[in-house]
């Protein structure tokens, strides 16, 4: 997946409250927020289901993740993404328990399925900023 | 507490012609939906005290152009649910005491705008490239393949059937065009697994309906439905369970609508379900149980929503076949069916419709809000 033409992924967040995610990005860090009284995690910024506790600190998560559901877009919608076409969105499901969406790199469209085990690699773009993708699982 | 079953009605439908209306304007079409359903009802004017625009550009909303003098007038938008929100709308400002005769108003002119549905963007998952509901519609489509074995023969007979209906409907976009899975197969992929006959268009027209009470109903021109049950869900629930790619809150607003209605799933006649992609008519007919979970794929390659089948689906053509309005296409021929005017594809003695639609996203892709009518003779 060619990816000079990206626009900063930062400039789609509604507010700073996910901007801690797009930093660590920049720092090949892989960022979610947990509630350290539940030990449960979540993604993008959230409020904790379970005790309502907000301001979450984020927290690295492992990079491993399975494949929960896709698509591969073959239309040219988005100009940035035009010499991808056709390309994937994957959900992935981390392995501390959020969905998260991404883009499977490294293998081909046809060879993604549900429940692949996949990891992070992360993308510097060249006009700023840092996509979290997933790779097929080494090991 | 429910409002009780039959207190309202629908009465007065007006449809504008469907597809492609370059030589109007927005307002105009509007103009032409509310005129067709007073007219069908019988109503004048000064008649309509309260106003709901379903759609969200506010620009729009012009009483004045309408010559409309209502103790309110709204403007509401939640995608595929707008329709039957807007029902809902309608029947609480009455139960409130707040208006009698509530007219509901869904127009837009996508395709003479050249709004492209397919290229909405989508907040932070742009980032990663995805856009348009058709992309999001994939998801639930590849998870319902993966979990349950759904089949691309399964997602291609949605949209055969639907035609086979449209194709006895004068009125639908495809009527005349019958096609086969061949025909499917040969229709390009637009976001896999969901090929372009997967998918509705962007069509332009309006719809006009007017709710007022049983009471008044009933001394107008128009046959009067009667709202029987009303209900809604959200999927925001199955995000927080990861089931949200599996099928849409359709198990909140059966709960509501048919115990409202004093109904079970094997009382509904036919069923008008929001179809904007195929997938959507086989989790919905898991989702009121019409089949078990997983098994809606099977259900329609068994023929079970055709005319004959055991649940008459989509009889107009629905919107992969017939035209596209926010919902209102399903709510509308929900309407047609109640009041025996389905033409060829109408199903005899049906005596009450399920109609559903979904639609916006609530802070993340696929948390559609969901919701249902239960329309009865
Ligand atoms: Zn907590």
């Amino acid at each position: 997946m060619t990816t000079t033409q990206k626009p900063d992924p930062k400039q789609f967040v509604a507010d700073e409250l996910d901007l801690p995610f797009w930093e660590g990005a920049a720092r090949h860090k892989l960022l979610i927020q947990h509630c350290a009284t539940c030990d449960r995690y979540y993604w993008p910024a959230s409020i904790c289901m379970q005790c309502g506790k907000q301001d979450l600190p984020w927290v690295e998560a492992c990079g491993k993740a399975k494949v929960y559901t896709f698509t591969v877009i073959h239309r040219p919608w988005l100009q940035n993404w035009a010499a991808d076409t056709p390309y994937n969105v994957t959900v992935v499901e981390l392995d501390e328990g959020p969905l998260m969406f991404t883009n499977v790199v490294g293998c081909g469209n046809d060879e993604i399925e549900l429940g692949m085990p996949v990891e992070v690699t992360f993308t510097d773009l060249d006009g700023g900023g840092t996509l979290p993708q997933f790779r097929p699982a080494t090991g | 507490m429910a409002i009780e079953s039959g207190k309202y009605a629908i009465v007065g439908l007006g449809i504008t012609k469907q597809g492609k209306l370059p030589d109007y304007t927005t307002r105009q079409v509007v103009a032409w939906a509310v005129k067709e359903a007073l007219d069908d009802a019988g109503l004048e004017r000064k008649d309509i005290d309260g106003y709901i625009y379903g759609h969200q550009d506010p620009s729009v909303v012009d009483l004045r152009y309408l010559g409309l003098t209502p103790k309110f007038s709204w403007y509401m938008q939640t995608g595929g649910a707008t329709a039957s929100a807007t029902v809902m709308a309608a029947c609480g400002a009455m139960e409130a005491g707040l208006a009698e005769t509530v007219l509901l108003v869904g127009a837009h002119r996508p395709w003479s705008t050249r709004a492209q549905i397919g290229g909405h963007g989508y907040g932070i998952a742009q980032a990663w490239g995805l856009v348009s509901p058709v992309a999001s519609h994939a998801f639930h489509a590849s998870r319902h393949m993966g979990v349950y074995g759904t089949t691309p023969d399964q997602l291609g007979t949605v949209a055969v059937v639907q035609r086979e209906h449209a194709c006895k409907r004068p009125d639908a976009i495809e009527y005349g065009n019958p096609i086969t899975l061949e025909d499917y197969y040969n229709s390009p992929m637009i976001c896999a697994p969901l090929r372009r006959l997967d998918c509705t268009r962007d069509t332009d027209g309006g719809v006009a309906m007017i709710v007022t009470t049983a009471e008044r109903a009933r001394n107008l021109k128009s046959k009067p439905v009667f709202i029987r049950g009303l209900g809604v869900g959200h999927n925001i629930r199955r995000w927080h369970d990861k089931s949200l790619y599996n099928g849409l809150d359709c198990a909140t607003a059966k709960e509501s609508a048919f115990r409202m209605a004093g109904i079970t799933t094997a009382d509904v006649d036919v069923f008008q379900c929001y179809d904007a992609f195929s997938i959507n008519v086989i989790m919905q007919l898991e989702g009121y149980g019409f089949c078990n979970e997983g098994e809606g794929g099977p259900f329609v390659m068994g023929g079970d929503t055709r005319l004959d089948g055991r649940i008459p689906t989509n009889t107009g053509g629905g919107q992969l076949s017939g035209w596209y309005v926010m919902g209102y296409t399903a709510l509308s021929e929900g309407l047609f069916q109640m009041r025996g005017q389905a033409g060829e594809t109408q199903v005899k003695d049906a005596e009450i419709a399920l109609v559903t639609g979904h639609g916006a996203n609530a802070g993340v892709q696929n948390t559609w809000a969901h919701g249902c009518v239960v329309l009865g003779k």
